[in-house]
C-alpha cells in the first residue's frame, strides 16, 4: 500500500495554481532545447549537459513561475545565456571566433532560433503522437508533397495514403478533443 | 521578448496546420509585415524540405539517460519522502474521523457563523532574515542563490527554500550568524556540520558559520526541531532560556517562547542531556522535560514526541493542551493577536490535529465544534468567548 505514496512525482506548481509534471516538461522540451543550443555551440555533447543544467536550475526555481509561458521563456533564455557564456569562453581561446559570436549574440539570431525551434517542437510533438505510417504521411505532407508524391516516396498506393491521412486526422481529433484539429490532413 | 517569440511560434504552428482563428491569422500577418527578416524566418519554416531532416535529428536525441541523471539529483531521500507522505495520509484519515466525530457530537448546524473566511489572515510562509556577522541583513525566502562564498564564512547558500552552510577546512574563527524567523514564517537551515534545523514562527537561532571548538554551540529563542549530525568527539549544545541541552547525535524539539512561561525539550530519538540550574537529567525517546519560569524544578513526562514535531510536517497536533498554548502557536503562525473575553477560556483543554496551511477559519471551526468556545475575527484579531 505504501507504494501508492512512493510514486515519484515531481510537480512544478505555478503561481496561477496550475500543476505541471516536471518530467513532462522535460520530455516536451529537452530535444528541442538541445537543437536550440546546437545553433550556438555546434557540439552535441556539450549541448546536452548544458540543457541538463538548465532543467536542474528550473527545478530549483520551480516555485517562482507565474504561468506556463514563463517556464518556456525561462528555458530558452537560460539555454541561450549559458551557451553565450561558453562561446565567450571559447572566444578567449580562439580570437577568430569574434565574428561568429557577434552574430550569435544578436537578438535577431535569437529570435529566429527560438521561433524555428519552438514551431518545430509543436509540429513534432503533434506528429509524435501518431502511429508510424500516419506519421510519415504527415511529415511528407507538411513538406509540401501532394498525395501522389507521398505515394511514390513511400511506395504505397494512393488509397493507402488517403487512408493514413484520414486515420491520422481522426486520431489527433480524438486525442486532442476540441483543442485543435490538424486540418492540413484532409 | 522571449515570450513574444514563443507566441509567434504558436501562431505559425497554428497557421501551418490550419487551426488559427481569424484573429490569430491577422496577428501573424501584422507580424510578417513588420520586417523582411520576420518574413524570412517564416519562409524558412515553410520550406518543407528541411522539416523531415530536422525531425530525424530531433528523434535521434535520447533523453532518458539525461532524465535519470536529473532524477538522481532531485530525488528526496527515500526515508524523508515516505515520512512526509505517511504523515500526510495519516492526517487525512485523522481529520476525516475527527470531522465526523465532532460533527456527530455537536449536532448543531449553523451555529458556527461567527468564523468567516477573512482574507487578511493567511497561513505562514517560508521566510526568514539572516543576520551576518558584519551587520548585513539578508531576506530569505524569495530567490534561491549563493549569499556568501568566501574564506571567512565558507559558502552560505539558499537552495530549495532552505539555508545551507558549507565550511572550508582550516577555518579558525567562529563567525556568528543569526537566523530570525518572523511571525507568520518558517524556515530550514543545514548547519556547517550537517545538522538540520527546522525553525518555527517567531524564532531566533544563533550559530557559527563553522564549528571550530570542542563543542558545537548554538543558542535558541523560540521553537526549533533539530536533527543533529552525529559526532562523538564534538557534542552539540543548545542554550535556551535557562536550559542547556547536550547531545551527540539525535533528533528533538525545543520550545521556549517568553509568552509561554516555560521551556520544553521533547526527545524524538537518541539521547539528550538536559541541564537547568543545578539539575541535570537524561531524556529517553518520547520523554519531555519542562522548565517553568520562576520554578527551579525540571519536570519529566512521557509524551508522543511525534506530536511535538508535527509542525515541521505541516500540522498542528495537540494532545491535551490548554487553549492558550494552542492559540499562542496559531497566533504566531497566522500572525494574529488573541483576546480572551473570559480568562477562564485559556485553561480549557483540547486535543486534535489541524492543517497548518489551511485557512484560519478552518482551524477555529474545529475548536468551535467542541461547543466550549466561539471565536470572532476582526481584521487580525481573534476574540475568544466561552460558550
Amino acid at each position: 500500500m505504501l507504494d501508492v505514496f512512493m510514486n515519484r512525482n515531481y510537480s512544478i506548481i505555478l503561481k496561477n495554481g496550475t500543476r505541471l509534471e516536471f518530467k513532462q516538461v522535460f520530455n516536451q522540451y529537452f530535444n528541442s532545447l538541445v537543437l536550440f543550443a546546437d545553433r550556438y555551440l555546434k557540439e552535441r555533447e556539450e549541448c546536452e549537459s548544458l540543457v541538463q543544467d538548465t532543467f536542474l536550475a528550473l527545478w530549483e526555481n520551480r516555485l517562482e513561475f507565474p504561468d506556463e509561458i514563463s517556464i518556456k521563456a525561462y528555458l530558452y533564455t537560460t539555454v541561450r545565456n549559458k551557451a553565450l557564456n561558453v562561446l565567450k569562453h571559447r572566444k578567449v581561446e580562439q580570437e577568430y571566433m569574434n565574428d561568429v559570436l557577434q552574430e550569435e549574440d544578436s537578438e535577431l539570431y535569437y529570435m529566429k532560433s527560438v521561433i524555428e525551434e519552438e514551431t518545430r517542437r509543436l509540429i513534432f510533438s503533434a506528429i509524435d503522437s501518431l502511429p508510424e505510417h500516419a506519421r510519415k504521411v504527415c511529415l511528407l505532407n507538411l513538406e509540401g508533397l501532394d498525395n501522389q508524391d507521398i505515394a511514390n516516396e513511400l511506395k504505397i498506393s494512393l488509397n493507402t495514403v488517403k487512408f493514413h491521412k484520414k486515420n491520422a486526422y481522426q486520431l489527433l481529433r480524438d486525442k486532442l478533443k476540441d483543442k485543435f484539429y490538424l486540418l492540413f490532413l484532409v | 521578448m522571449t515570450k513574444k517569440y514563443i507566441h509567434i511560434a504558436d501562431l505559425i504552428y497554428k497557421d501551418k496546420v490550419g487551426i488559427a482563428t481569424e484573429e490569430e491569422q491577422r496577428e501573424l500577418r501584422d507580424w510578417l509585415d513588420e520586417s523582411d527578416f520576420n518574413r524570412q524566418v517564416f519562409d524558412e519554416l515553410s520550406k518543407g524540405s528541411t522539416l523531415s531532416r530536422s525531425y530525424e535529428e530531433y528523434r535521434a536525441i535520447h533523453r532518458e539517460q539525461v532524465w535519470n541523471r536529473i532524477e538522481q539529483q532531485i530525488a528526496p531521500r527515500r526515508r524523508n519522502l515516505s515520512w512526509r507522505w505517511m504523515g500526510y495520509a495519516a492526517s487525512v484519515v485523522v481529520l476525516i474521523v475527527a470531522g465526523w466525530f465532532m460533527g456527530t457530537m455537536s449536532g448543531h448546524k449553523g451555529k458556527h457563523e461567527d468564523v468567516k473566511t477573512v482574507a487578511v489572515i493567511s497561513p505562514g510562509e517560508r521566510k526568514a532574515i539572516l543576520h551576518l556577522e558584519e551587520g548585513k541583513k539578508v531576506v530569505l525566502g524569495g530567490r534561491n542563490g549563493v549569499i556568501v562564498d568566501d574564506s571567512l564564512s565558507g559558502r552560505i547558500e539558499q537552495v530549495n527554500e532552505a539555508l545551507f552552510y558549507q565550511s572550508e577546512a582550516g577555518m579558525k574563527e567562529e563567525r556568528m550568524n543569526v537566523l530570525e524567523i518572523p511571525r507568520g514564517g518558517e524556515f530550514n537551515v543545514t548547519l556547517a556540520d550537517g545538522t538540520r534545523v527546522w525553525l518555527n514562527a517567531g524564532t531566533k537561532l544563533t550559530y557559527p558559520v563553522a564549528f571550530v571548538g570542542d563543542e558545537r554551540h548554538v543558542r535558541l529563542e523560540g521553537e526549533a526541531y533539530f536533527e543533529v549530525k552525529r559526532d562523538e568527539d564534538k557534542p552539540f549544545v543548545v542554550d535556551l532560556n535557562g536550559m542547556k541541552v547536550t547531545v551527540l547525535g539525535t533528533s528533538f524539539n525545543l520550545k521556549s517562547f517568553k509568552e509561554d512561561g516555560r521551556t520544553t525539550a521533547t526527545l524524538v530519538s537518541g539521547k539528550v542531556e538536559v541541564e537547568a540550574g543545578a539539575r541535570k537529567i537524561v531524556l529517553e525517546p518520547n520523554q519531555q522535560a519542562n522548565l517553568f519560569v520562576g520554578k527551579d524544578s525540571l519536570e519529566i513526562r512521557e509524551v508522543d514526541a511525534e506530536a511535538y514535531r508535527a509542525w515541521t510536517k505541516g500540522q498542528f497536533v495537540f494532545r491535551r493542551e490548554r487553549l492558550e498554548s494552542i492559540l499562542d502557536d496559531v497566533a504566531r503562525w497566522y500572525n494574529v493577536t488573541v483576546f480572551y473575553e473570559q480568562a477562564g477560556a485559556k485553561d480549557i483543554v483540547f486535543s486534535g490535529i489541524m492543517e497548518r496551511f489551511a485557512d484560519i477559519s478552518e482551524t477555529l471551526k474545529m475548536l468551535e465544534k467542541t461547543g466550549k468556545v466561539s471565536f470572532a475575527v476582526d481584521e487580525k484579531k481573534i476574540i475568544v468567548r466561552l460558550r
